[in-house]
């Protein structure tokens, strides 16, 4: 790491501290050398003492041990100051990951019942590919149901998937999951479904990007409050994206195609359930998507990196006590 | 009026003979300088130190203790006081004092010995560079100005030391016959040197007496040493290292032995002061030294 890599709180300690070394420096050399020259003594040929091997052998060590003693004063010095001007880190935070909110619609009608614990399976799938994104999941038959609201709670997220592939493969034990979906007019109601999982997004007046993966055949049977039409119109009002999962267990009919139109209307995608790329697909199309719409609400984040001035300081004050201890024996 | 140097000198010689019978010191000198004529003036008591040739056994048989013979018009003798008054005279000695005050009271109490008994006392101070005489004169206030010049001259930021430059000069100019004391610094004595005191000795009777300096490996550490020559500072730490301080030790013996071999060699006596509380018994001593060997 370089030192100036780093950014400092308070610089201006930096420019303070050494002056005041400097101050203290000088007022320590004039109260010594005043000292000195009250307590001096005038010694004649010392070149008796000078000229002794012994005596330059010692005077070079001295002289060792002190430039070790001024350079670790120094360091110490020094570190302690850029440490007291507190260095910050810098990480340039994309916030992306975590402004997605996905919301997982998942069809629970009688045609369906047989592909749900597959969907549910793929929904677990998908959920991994993610970090960070806020994922909900709603179902609907005749009325629509929130399991669980946006969450980035993964361990929650991932325990309610598994409660619902096991309601889903029909463990009566987990029937209360089915609560509420069949207050409406009929079954299946695809518009009324779609229409809530696009209103289930909230903090609507942040520009978030929110997608729905939109699990069902389209095949309708009752009177929907809204048609899948308008439930597309109004996700796009509200700039949310659909991605669309059918099962396709009549191949590409006008349902199907229908479905494809109106996802495909809010700038989302369409994938066959058996399609092997769907999964990557829809991530793929998640993140690009996000990416382009958030780049610029990155942000500088700042913390405390002392380390490097803790680390150097240390030595410095080894080097200090090292080089200051009298002639040991 | 302020002490002057005589007196402190004088009150060391009283100090010192309350053991010791001032009377004794007296003796001692008289009888190293004596100088006999044969007129004989009175009869006094024997005190120790007097020459026992001295002694009139005639009158002491018929009296109760040992009388000795006095003559008149002894001759008298010149004291010449080479000082050496560089800079590094005026550094510490062992004692803490300044050297210079041990060289005044080693040639203050000399020169009083001889102005009691009558001789003429001179000086011989310089440094490196210049040479300053001083008269023969037989006065206690000529002393005591001789005394002063040494004190005034020897300054921190004086001349250099080298005491061959007031030998030379002695040398040059010196035709009568002079008892020498020398009052050296504490150095190596280089060939030179010891060619000046071969030459010297020959006409001139010499006491040699070093001043020793300071040992810097004992200074307290709180206290700075430096050298007076250049001003260098002896960092503390080094110079207070054990092993440094037993290298010097080793050292300064090494040096002792070979300067005072020289000197043996060439038959001058010499002592060795570090403090001016030594200055009485070590100058009794090499008085009766100087007696001895001249027997």
């Amino acid at each position: 790491m370089e030192l100036n890599g780093l950014d400092l709180k308070w610089p201006g300690v930096l420019g303070l501290g050494t002056l005041l070394g400097i101050l203290l420096a000088y007022a320590v050399y004039r109260h010594m050398s005043r000292r000195q020259a009250r307590a001096a003594a005038a010694v004649a040929n010392s070149s008796a003492l000078t000229e002794l091997p012994e005596y330059r052998r010692a005077l070079r060590l001295h002289r060792i041990r002190m430039a070790v003693l001024a350079a670790s004063a120094v360091l110490l010095g020094g570190a302690a100051l850029v440490g007291a001007a507190r260095p910050l880190d810098t990480t340039i935070d994309k916030p992306q990951t975590r402004s997605r909110d996905i919301m997982l619609c998942l069809d629970i009608s009688g045609s369906m019942a047989a592909y749900d614990a597959t969907l549910v399976s793929t929904f677990k799938t998908l959920v991994t590919s993610f970090e960070g994104e806020r994922i909900g999941l709603v179902i609907f038959n005749s009325s629509a149901a929130t399991v669980f609201p946006l969450t980035d709670d993964y361990d929650f997220i991932n325990d309610e998937l598994d409660s619902a592939s096991r309601a889903l493969t029909g463990d009566p034990e987990y029937d209360s999951f089915f609560a509420g979906t069949f207050n409406g007019r009929g079954t299946s109601l695809i518009g009324d479904g779609l229409a809530t999982c696009a209103s289930s997004f909230d903090k609507v007046d942040l520009q978030r990007a929110r997608s729905v993966v939109f699990a069902t055949d389209n095949h309708l049977a009752g009177r929907p409050i809204i048609d899948v039409d308008e439930a597309g119109e109004l996700a796009k009002a509200k700039g949310v994206r659909v991605y669309g999962l059918n099962p396709e267990e009549d191949g590409a009919d006008d349902e199907a195609m229908e479905m494809r139109d109106i996802v495909t209307g809010t700038g989302g995608r369409y994938f066959a359930m058996n399609d092997q790329a769907a999964i990557k697909g829809i991530v793929d199309a998640v993140q690009l998507q996000e990416a382009t719409l958030i780049d610029a609400a990155s942000r500088s984040l700042y913390s405390d990196n002392p380390t490097l001035p803790i680390a150097l300081a240390g030595i410095g004050l080894v080097g200090v006590i090292g080089a200051s201890r009298r002639w040991a024996s | 009026m302020t002490t002057t140097l005589l007196t402190k000198v004088k009150s060391k010689l009283f100090v010192h003979a309350r053991r010791k019978s001032r009377n004794l010191l007296e003796g001692e000198y008289a009888s190293v300088f004596h100088g006999r004529s044969l007129d004989y003036d009175d009869l006094r008591d024997y005190v120790p130190g007097d020459e026992v040739r001295d002694i009139d056994w005639r009158a002491t048989a018929r009296h109760q203790a040992p009388l000795v013979k006095r003559y008149v018009a002894t001759r008298k003798q010149n004291l010449m006081l080479v000082v050496d008054t560089g800079r590094g005279m005026a550094a510490t000695t062992r004692s803490g004092e300044p050297k210079k005050s041990v060289a005044i009271a080693a040639a203050g109490l000399v020169g009083y010995l001889a102005q009691r008994h009558g001789d003429l006392i001179g000086l011989v101070r310089g440094t490196a560079d210049s040479t300053v005489a001083h008269d023969l004169r037989g006065s206690e206030a000529h002393l005591e100005l001789l005394l002063r010049a040494v004190d005034t001259s020897t300054v921190l930021d004086g001349g250099q030391s080298n005491l061959a430059t007031q030998l030379r000069w002695i040398v040059r100019n010196v035709r009568r016959r002079l008892v020498l004391l020398v009052v050296a610094d504490d150095k190596e004595l280089d060939p030179a040197l010891d060619e000046l005191l071969r030459r010297l000795h020959v006409q001139h009777e010499i006491l040699w007496i070093t001043v020793e300096d300071a040992d810097p490996t004992v200074i307290d550490g709180d206290r700075t040493a430096y050298d007076v020559a250049d001003t260098y500072t002896l960092p503390t730490l080094v110079r207070l290292d054990p092993r440094v301080r037993a290298a010097y030790a080793a050292s300064v013996a090494e040096r002792v032995r070979r300067t005072s071999e020289l000197l043996d060699r060439r038959g001058i006596n010499h002592a060795r002061l570090g403090s001016s509380d030594e200055v009485v018994a070590t100058i009794f001593a090499l008085l009766e030294r100087q007696r001895r060997a001249r027997r």
